[in-house]
Formats: structure tokens, C-alpha cells, sequence
């Protein structure tokens, strides 16, 4: 753990160090001299070069699951839009509302936001804008609006699901919030807001908008069946994308994470696509459709995903644990942003599990709950049970019935340091089980205590001095061991329920 | 190191046949090229500056949506892959390219046409020559030297009179 810290080229700060080069990093991208995709390739490979991280724990950061949906989707898109059905869809909805443009201007919104809810945001629009073009030169009509709403419905639409949008990719994966909370959470929403963008449209636009008739006929003469070129490919595209939708439904109790699915779609559209062509035809194809996939969002997000591990690193590679808890403190400090998808986790059970990945545990003795860290400070582990089911969330409390009033009492009323190593879990219940599922918070408790008799002491933790007097340094959220960032909202909901 | 003088394009250039001022319109450009059938005319001003191509493919694009003649720079999604669902006939491809007639030429210019130096090896102009690039401007200190035309080249290689 502390290897990379004795790595820090000129013992610097490994802490400043990160800070000025992700500031660097984002100014560079802000002012947009280069391209995103190579700073955040030379900003991750600073960080390894200052020795802030080691090219091993840079690979761990990489979100492949967040990788592998994104290469996915990119791949299955590439392969759909051969069979024209983009161009389909954009010319169908035109003569749907007979060529008029206000009606084509709201039209065209609606569809790009349903396209993007379930593909990506920027090929959506990379989809729909040539076809909308097209129509506006027809109708002889000011494109731009056009664009302007379809850009914008094309975030909307994004939002709705798990897979609209790289952001929700990464918030999902990193907060763990299914497809399926995504869409039942943000769906009513997002149709409320298109609804407004779609008639905010008009209302600047789209009422004032005008064609001739004579130009109307131009775009209703149209042929949405001519922009049909491979029909076969059409069908076993739509066959794939539906059942990668519905393995994203039922994700949970089929057991696949997102990036499988979106891998396994595409490798099956690809091997749909391929089947019984000659091998140069399905290598061009091949080489055709990964020239499409788009590297520059790749790459961007390898780096964006790095900031989780820097944070990592910058704890572990702590010197001493005085600093450790100084840099706690900071951290949750900065932490005054409020991550709306985090807040709603409600603080649950408040047993305790011992911390794992921390290495500094004198006193640690099998399953307690309390790790000394060093004099002033101790490690407590809170699981936040919101994510699980009302049943598993209690299925330990029904083991342990004797000890349920405790239980109770340990959310609700102030529990003093000494009588945590006590609650320990019964020997039946495995605690590595509902690791896996439970997101962990371990508080850092800056306590004064005194060991009572070091080694003999099977709680480890001894009588406290100022035993009300609690104060919380940090915070780790944590699901397979892993340290992650966690808002301060949720410090305030645990210091509520153990003070 | 010195390429042998019959190795560079000096040796394969010649004179263009038609070249036209900046200040042209395209419907003379179009007449230009239609009648002496040649696949890109070079514009030059007055002091016989190159200033850039008018090739053939900027005339079709002229006449197609305008959304073909944006597309070479975007990315390659936004690409439409095949444009039968327009139904356009030669009168609305004769209306889009009237609206233009009277644009001058250096409006629609091509700069993006490689250009060759006298001094340039006749392989690399060769290579063009094969990637489509049907004529190719030679430019010294900025003036049009000459052309490497296809039809030329062709004619020397197969000695054709």
C-alpha cells in the first residue's frame, strides 16, 4: 500500500501533486487546444510517471464495465444504421404530420429523444442531422432550430436510461443503480421535461415557421421505404437491440452486468451480420465497424474513471496516520457536493463488519467492529442496507433475534464506543455475503480512548475518556473493499444515527 | 540526393488546357468544362497565381442536397449512406445548380487538391493519379507552372499521338 508513496518523484505531496495535474488536465480541456482524448491520455500518464500511481493501479481504475457497455452499444449502433433505419425513422415521422415544419420540428425532437434514451447521445444526433438537413433544404426552411432542439432532446432522452448516455454509465456503475432504477426513477421525469422542451420549441420557433405547399409535396414525395438498403439486416438488428434491452430489465436476476451485455449484443449482431459472407468480406466489415467505434470517448473515459483511483492512491499512499486523518478531514470537507443520487440511500442496519483494505489493525481481533487507527483515531463501519431488498436487508436480524432491540438502538440512540466490540455478528451470519451486496461506510471516529489491557482485551477498543464526544474525520463508502467518495449528506445521516 | 530529371513531374507536366479567373461564374466554369470535357479546371488571378481546383465533383455536389457537399469533413456517421429516398428529378437539380450560376468560382473553390512541385518525384503524382485525383495543379513560388492531367500521362505512357 505504501509503495507509491515512496514513488512521488522529489517527495512531493502526493496529494498537491494529483490536485495540479487534474487541474492542469481539465484546464487544457476546457480551453480546447487538444483534443480531450490526449490530454486525458497524458494526464493519466503523468500520474504514473510522478509515481502517483502505479501502471497497475492505473489498469484496476479503468471502469471495463463502463467501457465494455460504451464499445457495445457503439458497435451494435454502427451495425444498425447499414440498414438505413435511421433515415427511416426521420423521414416517416416528417410525412407523418404531413411536412409541416412546426410539426416536423417537434416530431424529429420526440424521435431523437426516444433514439438517444436508448443510444447514445452524440451518434443519435450524428444520425438524425444529415436526413434533417436534407428536409430543411427541402421545406427551404432555417435549419437551425432543428438542430438546436435536437441537440437538446438528445440529452433529454439520454437521461431516461442506463445506456443513453456515457455520464449515466458511469453513475450507475459507480453508484450501482440498475437499468431498470433509471428508467422507473427518471422516465416520468424525462417525458415532463421533453414535453416542455417540445413546446418551448414551438413557442419560439415552430409557430412561426412556414412552407408552401408546393414544397411540402417535395418532402411528403419522400420514399422512407427507399431508405431501407438491407431489410434482412434490419430485422436481426432490431432482434439484437431488443434483447439487449430486455436483458438490461432483467439484469439483476439473470446475474450479467451491463458491460456483458452490451459486449455480448454486439458480438452476436456482428457474428448475425457476418454469417456466410467470404473472409476478406468479413474482415473489411469487421475493420469498417470498429473504425466507427469512437475511440476519442473511449479514451476520455478511461481517464475520467481514473479520478476514483487517484483518490485511492492519495489515501493509501498516506505517510503517516496523523496526515491520514488530516487529509480525512480534508477530503470530507470537500465533499459539500450533493450527489442526488446518493442522498437517497437511506443509513440502515448500523452493525458492524470489520474493514477490509486497511492494513494498520493492532488490535483488530476476528469480526470486530472497532480497528484502532492509531491513538486518536478508530475505524467504524456502518452498511448502508438501502440498496437491498427489505427481506435480505433483515434476513441477519432474523438470525439473530435476541439481539434486535440492540439493533434498534444502535440507529436511533447514541451507542458509546465500548459496547460495539460486543455486537459482533453471530458466527452463522457471513459478513463477506453481505459485503458483496451492502455499500459500506466506514466513519472514522476521532476518539480518545485507552486501551484497557492491550492484548486481553478481546473488543480491542477499551474505555473512551469523552465518550460523547465523537467526531467524524472521513468517510469510505465501500463495496468489495475498495475505498470510494461519499457525500457529506450522508456523514451528516450516520453522525445522526450514532450520536 | 538528385532524383534523375525524368523521374519528376516537370517531365510528365503540361500546359493546361483552360484555366479561369477568380471572378468567373460557375456557368461558364460548367460550359468550360463540359465542352473541352475535362475533369478540374485551375483558377489563377491575374499575375498567374494558383489560387485553387474547380473539380467536376463540386459541380454534382452543387447539384445535389446540400448536405453531400458538407459531408467529406464530418464524421463518418453522419455520412448518409445512400439518398434514393429523395425523389428529385433533373428540373430540381437544374434549379439548385441555376441558384449558383452566377456565384463566382473562387466562392466553391477546392484548396484541398494536392499540389505538386516541379521538383516533386513522379511517383508521388502517380500515386494521386491513381487515389481519382484526374488533374493535379504544379505550382513554383506560388504560379501555376502547369497541370498533370490523366489523359496526358496516359498518352506518354502508351505513346498515344
Amino acid at each position: 500500500m505504501h509503495t507509491a508513496a515512496s514513488g512521488v518523484i522529489f517527495g512531493l505531496n502526493p496529494l498537491w501533486l494529483a490536485t495540479v495535474v487534474m487541474i492542469v488536465t481539465y484546464g487544457v480541456i476546457i480551453s480546447e487546444r487538444l483534443n480531450r482524448s490526449i490530454i486525458a491520455l497524458l494526464g493519466a500518464m503523468l500520474m504514473i510517471m510522478f509515481g502517483l500511481l502505479t501502471q497497475e493501479q492505473a489498469v484496476a481504475g479503468v471502469d471495463f464495465n463502463t467501457i465494455g457497455l460504451l464499445v457495445g452499444m457503439m458497435v451494435i449502433v454502427s451495425i444498425t444504421r447499414k440498414s438505413g433505419v435511421f433515415e427511416y425513422l426521420a423521414i416517416w415521422s416528417a410525412k407523418l404530420v404531413k411536412a409541416n415544419p412546426a410539426g416536423i420540428l417537434a416530431m424529429l425532437a420526440v424521435v431523437t429523444a426516444v433514439v438517444s434514451a436508448l443510444l447514445d447521445n452524440v451518434t443519435t444526433v450524428l444520425l438524425v442531422v444529415p436526413v434533417t438537413l436534407v428536409i430543411t433544404e427541402a421545406l427551404k426552411v432555417n435549419p437551425y432550430p432543428f438542430l438546436f432542439s435536437q441537440i437538446l432532446a438528445s440529452n433529454i432522452g439520454g437521461t431516461a436510461t442506463l445506456i443513453g448516455d456515457p455520464p449515466n454509465i458511469l453513475i450507475g456503475g459507480q453508484v450501482g443503480l440498475s437499468f431498470n432504477d433509471f428508467v422507473i426513477h427518471l422516465s416520468p421525469v424525462i417525458v415532463v421535461i421533453l414535453l416542455v422542451h417540445v413546446i418551448s420549441i414551438h413557442l419560439i420557433w415552430g409557430r412561426s415557421m412556414a412552407s408552401t405547399a408546393e414544397l411540402r409535396a417535395r418532402v411528403m414525395a419522400f420514399d422512407e421505404s427507399e431508405a431501407i438498403t438491407d431489410s434482412r439486416l434490419l430485422k436481426r438488428a432490431s432482434l439484437v437491440l431488443a434483447l439487449v434491452i430486455v436483458a438490461f430489465v432483467m439484469a439483476r436476476s439473470l446475474g450479467l452486468e451491463s458491460g456483458t451485455i452490451g459486449m455480448a449484443g454486439a458480438a452476436l449482431l456482428l457474428m448475425l451480420d457476418n454469417l456466410g459472407k467470404s473472409a476478406e468480406h468479413q474482415s473489411e466489415n469487421v475493420v469498417k465497424v470498429y473504425n466507427e467505434i469512437e475511440w476519442i470517448t473511449i479514451f476520455f473515459f478511461r481517464r475520467v474513471v481514473h479520478r476514483d483511483c487517484r483518490c485511492r492512491a492519495r489515501r493509501s499512499a498516506a505517510p503517516s496516520r496523523r496526515q491520514a486523518a488530516r487529509r480525512h478531514r480534508r477530503r470530507f470537507q470537500g465533499h459539500g457536493l450533493q450527489h442526488p443520487l446518493v442522498i437517497g440511500v437511506p443509513v440502515g442496519d448500523c452493525r458492524q463488519y470489520p474493514v477490509r483494505g486497511h492494513d494498520d489493525s493492532p488490535d483488530q481481533i476476528d469480526g470486530a467492529c472497532i480497528r484502532r487507527r492509531g491513538r486518536a483515531d478508530a475505524a467504524l463501519v456502518v452498511p448502508f442496507a438501502g440498496r437491498l431488498s427489505r427481506r435480505q436487508r433483515h434476513a441477519d436480524r432474523r438470525q439473530r433475534q435476541p439481539d434486535r432491540r440492540r439493533h434498534r438502538r444502535a440507529q436511533r440512540h447514541s451507542v458509546p464506543l465500548h459496547d460495539l466490540h460486543q455486537d459482533r455478528l453471530s458466527a452463522d451470519a457471513d459478513p463477506c455475503r453481505d459485503l458483496q451486496r451492502l455499500r459500506l461506510v466506514a466513519v472514522f471516529l476521532n476518539h480518545r480512548f485507552r486501551r484497557r489491557s492491550a492484548a486481553k482485551d478481546r473488543g480491542g477498543i477499551g474505555h473512551q475518556d469523552q465518550p460523547d464526544r465523537a467526531a467524524l474525520l472521513g468517510i469510505t463508502v465501500s463495496e468489495d473493499g475498495t475505498p470510494d467518495r461519499v457525500v457529506s449528506s450522508i456523514l451528516k445521516k450516520a453522525m445522526r444515527s450514532w450520536s | 540526393m538528385h532524383h534523375h530529371p525524368d523521374a519528376l513531374c516537370r517531365s510528365i507536366m503540361s500546359a493546361p488546357p483552360a484555366v479561369l479567373k477568380p471572378t468567373d461564374s460557375m456557368s461558364l466554369a460548367l460550359q468550360t468544362m463540359v465542352e473541352q470535357r475535362l475533369p478540374a479546371l485551375p483558377v489563377v488571378d491575374s499575375d498567374y497565381r494558383y489560387l485553387g481546383m474547380l473539380p467536376r465533383s463540386r459541380l454534382i455536389a452543387l447539384a445535389m442536397p446540400r448536405v453531400i457537399s458538407h459531408q467529406d469533413e464530418q464524421h463518418p456517421l453522419s455520412h448518409l449512406l445512400q439518398v434514393g429516398f429523395i425523389q428529385d428529378t433533373l428540373a430540381d437539380l437544374q434549379e439548385r445548380v441555376d441558384a449558383v450560376a452566377n456565384d463566382p468560382v473562387s466562392r466553391h473553390l477546392d484548396t484541398e487538391v494536392p499540389v505538386l512541385d516541379p521538383d516533386t518525384p513522379l511517383m508521388n503524382a502517380m500515386l494521386f493519379l491513381h487515389r481519382q485525383r484526374n488533374v493535379l495543379p504544379v505550382v513554383e513560388n506560388g504560379k501555376l507552372l502547369g497541370i498533370v492531367s490523366v489523359w496526358d500521362v496516359l498518352a506518354r505512357i502508351g505513346r498515344v499521338k
